[in-house]
């Protein structure tokens, strides 16, 4: 399985893929996004209690879903580094973290726009707001660490480890809303079917795929610079580099 | 095939993960009551308030007990379906308050402890989303 897998990642193969699809990606991310921009904010109709207000749904549930998504992707490639020694691993872990400060910072800033119209107050502490707000600070640490140790291998490898301890944060956010009393409402889209009505709900799965497109794009990119800083000046990367 | 020096190395990830995740579950049973934002009205009636302490008060908002009581001063009647609690408000409410729907109130039990007197009112929305129908007229 190693063997297999391991070949599509080196990292001058990731470098050239990278440096492929960062662009296509961006501008057709680009595009869905501004479309169904449009979309959800003049064709969807406008919600029977909250009225105009509900439309930052379609910012603030895909960054939700990416800042946790991003997160667990990086104590994945964190595991994936301590166990198997895999350069491209950290490289992963170290590309994915700003993007993921970003959704992080976007859901907390959305959320408490929409809090202060629908529940009366901007920013309340309850379970699932201060996980978030301990997610943001996660990332912050993790970015904090990538500066402080002299060694590249050292600072992988702490980064690793945090990532994964890290990870315990992100069931207690999805679930905080179940485990206590929150002022933030429960999940409506369940394995039981989804409490967004279906002629709304088609503005999510557009926003989160624009979305994923954009983070993709800048994800590549600081991987190529994750590579270059690391292996550009062996005699292989200048090869690629110079075509 | 997966070497046993990196096998070991999976275990003890594992393991590592699973004791940290094993102290956050016991750290938040321990803080269980303090991580709950409010109290239910079944909750205030198991508790003994000597003091006037602030706390928040959470619930549905029932239907047909919301009562006007002459300038921005209301009155409504906060339940969990087992309990009920008087809420006495003066001030502005949010877009989302009214009957039928969640509340959370932040304030202090009257002397009498059968009255919540309330400082803010925050509505709670539900999860659900749905469109304004355009009303088609006949």
């Amino acid at each position: 399985m190693y063997k297999y897998v391991a070949k599509y990642f080196i990292p001058s193969k990731v470098y050239k893929f990278c440096s492929l699809t960062a662009m296509p990606a961006f501008i057709i991310g680009m595009i869905i996004f501004l479309l169904s921009s449009y979309f959800v904010i003049y064709s969807l109709p406008a919600d029977v209690e909250q009225q105009e207000i509900y439309r930052i749904l379609f910012i603030h549930v895909p960054s939700a879903i990416l800042s946790e998504l991003i997160y667990l992707f990086l104590a994945v490639n964190g595991f994936i580094y301590l166990v198997w020694r895999t350069k491209i691993s950290a490289i992963f872990l170290n590309s994915a973290i700003s993007i993921g400060l970003v959704f992080t910072a976007i859901v907390l800033i959305s959320g408490s726009i929409w809090g202060k119209p629908t529940w009366g107050t901007y920013w309340v502490w309850d379970a699932r707001i201060t996980s978030t707000f301990i997610l943001l600070i996660q990332y912050i640490g993790l970015i904090a660490l990538r500066s402080s140790f002299s060694s590249k291998q050292t600072t992988d490898q702490i980064l690793s480890i945090v990532s994964i301890i890290g990870a315990v944060n992100i069931p207690i956010i999805k679930f905080s809303v179940d485990w206590w009393n929150t002022l933030h409402q429960n999940a409506s889209i369940t394995t039981s079917g989804s409490a967004i009505d279906t002629e709304m709900l088609i503005g999510l799965p557009l926003m989160l795929g624009s979305l994923l497109l954009i983070s993709f794009s800048i994800f590549a990119r600081n991987i190529q610079f994750e590579i270059l800083a690391r292996t550009g000046k062996t005699t292989a990367m200048r090869e690629i580099i110079n075509g | 095939m997966i070497r046993k020096n990196r096998l070991n190395k999976i275990y003890l990830i594992v393991f590592f993960l699973l004791s940290v995740g094993l102290i956050a579950f016991f750290i938040l049973r321990a803080l269980e009551k303090n991580i709950d934002l409010y109290l239910t009205p079944s909750d205030v009636k198991a508790t003994d308030f000597n003091q006037l302490d602030d706390f928040k008060l959470g619930g549905m908002v029932k239907a047909g007990s919301l009562k006007k009581l002459g300038g921005l001063e209301i009155s409504f009647i906060v339940t969990d379906f087992k309990s009920e609690m008087l809420v006495i408000y003066e001030g502005v409410l949010p877009n989302l308050f009214k009957e039928n729907s969640g509340v959370v109130a932040t304030g202090s039990l009257s002397a009498e402890q059968n009255q919540f007197i309330a400082t803010e009112i925050l509505a709670k929305h539900d999860e659900n989303y749905m469109p304004v129908k355009i009303e088609v007229q006949n």
